[in-house]
């Protein structure tokens, strides 16, 4: 078991079978190059960190800036998800969480702010991407947050870097990847929590080669703003309250957990609609603890 | 009583997600190469990583090789493994902690934190096409072998609630309690009181894992790290 402390939480790589005699020095170096990708996409997409790729992008408007393959794919797929639910998830909502106090970083408790207020009326269509160049423009001064994106994305890779390893699990703060099976031989087993009860599992699923990833309404909570927690529904640019968790499995942790907060914003039926549309299963609490499921996750 | 799962077609996003997830690491190799480079000249004490025979991550289509039969992939959902089913508390004994009071659940969940050796491939395939670090390896946080002193440790965690310190106690070179020793946030802290027990020991729960368990405990998590950082 590896533990460190990265992107605003703490990730825990497990591999099966760690004990065992084998050829350590490779087996240390493929954690180690996973550990790597979290630093790596934390040091690309952080919203907190003024020198990162995200923030120095998020300075230029209305010119071409030149992305790296990470910025760019991370951006491109969180704006597809936008597009996908018509805005109501949307990676612009930057400037809107600094504003309800979501402007700086947890480990450090140090602010942040991009400077840039929250009532310019930006858009997921705002942002511009040119994938022959790989630029990105943004066509009126914004903030991105990644938030939903980047430790899915993050996990996605290490998760590649461990492949050779077959039966391994990733832990980023309750976002998971469990990659064959548990030291038991058997699928692993993942808990939902309960969206109000901390200590207790609502819920236990097996799962093998999955994603699962949570977004919850009890994550963050606003300091500055009563009842404000970090989803935030980009069409009335308010907190999202129509669910109090959802959980969705996925082949990617990126998917997971976008698809996840883009549920979360919909409520129970359109969000359910979504994840059935794109094939992935999920499971959706509502504050009053009323359970929404796609079809196979339904309750026989 | 799982459901059966239909198979359902490919959908976009899901193939999207994939392709980014392969353009992004196969791009690893190339674009952090020099940096990587760079980094492991400075810091003499990481471990070499094996070098790619060839950098086709091309070759590696698939996040995860699975042992078990899987389904077809990227489009697929996942296998067809899991049960759901009604659990209200299947969690183990994690009784609301008492704030700044002494070990308040790592006692009733003493189980060795080690994974079981499992009954895996004797050699997992060796495959040396994944990209080497990207160049965040900067930070060299390479894994050395985790040797814990025996002892008890504490280590502060800072949260916007205030701060908590977490005592560990090491015993055999491996974590046998957690707990919280102080807990000097605005609130009370029986929002992290499932924690220590996880962090002792999630087997000694009915599930491997939770899903999203601990956003909110990060604190105490820091505390946790902190303390260990003492203990090696």
């Amino acid at each position: 078991m590896h533990t460190v402390a990265v992107m605003g939480t703490v990730v825990t790589i497990t591999v099966v079978g760690l004990d065992r005699s084998g050829d350590e020095a490779e087996r240390d170096a493929a954690i180690a190059r996973a550990v790597g990708w979290f630093e790596h996409v934390e040091s690309v997409c952080s919203r907190f960190d003024p020198d990162s790729e995200l923030r120095r992008l998020c300075a230029r408007v209305a010119e071409p800036v030149a992305a790296s393959s990470l910025l760019f794919e991370a951006i491109t797929f969180a704006i597809a998800v936008a597009a996908e639910t018509d805005g109501a998830f949307d990676p612009t909502v930057g400037a809107s969480l600094e504003s309800l106090g979501f402007d700086r970083d947890h480990r450090t408790g140090r602010a942040t702010p991009s400077g840039i207020p929250a009532a310019t009326g930006a858009r997921y269509t705002d942002v511009l991407l040119n994938p022959e160049q790989s630029t990105i423009t943004l066509a009126r001064p914004l903030v991105l947050d990644l938030g939903a994106v980047a430790k899915g994305l993050a996990i996605d890779l290490a998760a590649r870097a461990l492949a050779p390893f077959v039966n391994f699990a990733i832990d980023a703060g309750g976002d998971l990847y469990l990659a064959g099976r548990n030291g038991d031989d058997m699928p692993w087993s993942v808990g939902i929590r309960h969206p109000r009860d901390e200590g207790t599992v609502i819920e236990t699923l097996r799962v093998s080669d999955t994603a699962v990833c949570t977004s919850g309404d009890y994550e963050r909570w606003s300091d500055t703003t009563r009842g404000a927690h970090h989803i935030i529904d980009a069409r009335a640019g308010v907190t999202a309250t129509a669910a109090a968790s959802v959980t969705v499995l996925a082949p990617s942790a990126m998917v997971a957990d976008a698809l996840a907060t883009a549920a979360f914003v919909l409520g129970p039926a359109p969000g359910i609609a979504l994840l059935e549309r794109h094939g992935v299963d999920g499971v959706m609490l509502t504050p009053s603890l009323d359970r929404f499921a796609t079809a196979g996750m339904r309750d026989a | 009583m799982s459901d059966s799962h239909n198979k359902r077609p490919s959908s976009s996003l899901v193939a999207l997600g994939a392709a980014a997830v392969l353009a992004v690491y196969t791009a690893g190799y190339a674009r952090t190469r020099s940096a990587a480079e760079r980094f492991a000249a400075q810091d003499a004490e990481r471990r070499p990583a094996p070098v790619p025979t060839t950098p086709t991550a091309a070759r590696a289509p698939e996040p995860v090789p699975t042992a078990a039969p899987a389904p077809p992939r990227p489009s697929a959902k996942h296998p067809d493994t899991k049960q759901p089913r009604k659990t209200s508390t299947v969690d183990s004994a994690s009784p609301p902690s008492i704030p700044t009071a002494k070990p308040p659940v790592a006692d009733t969940a003493l189980v060795s934190p080690a994974p079981a050796p499992a009954p895996v491939p004797a050699t997992p395939p060796r495959d040396t096409t994944a990209a080497p670090p990207p160049a965040a390896t900067d930070t060299a946080r390479a894994p050395e072998k985790e040797v814990l002193k025996d002892g008890l440790y504490f280590g502060w965690g800072k949260s916007r609630h205030g701060d908590i310190q977490a005592g560990i106690e090491i015993k055999g070179g491996r974590i046998t309690s957690a707990f919280i020793s102080e807990c000097l946030t605005q609130y009370s802290c029986s929002w992290v009181s499932a924690l220590p027990a996880q962090v002792v020991a999630r087997q000694s729960a009915n599930v491997d894992y939770v899903t999203g368990a601990t956003q909110s405990a990060n604190a105490f998590y820091y505390a946790v790290v902190d303390a260990l950082k003492k203990a090696k």
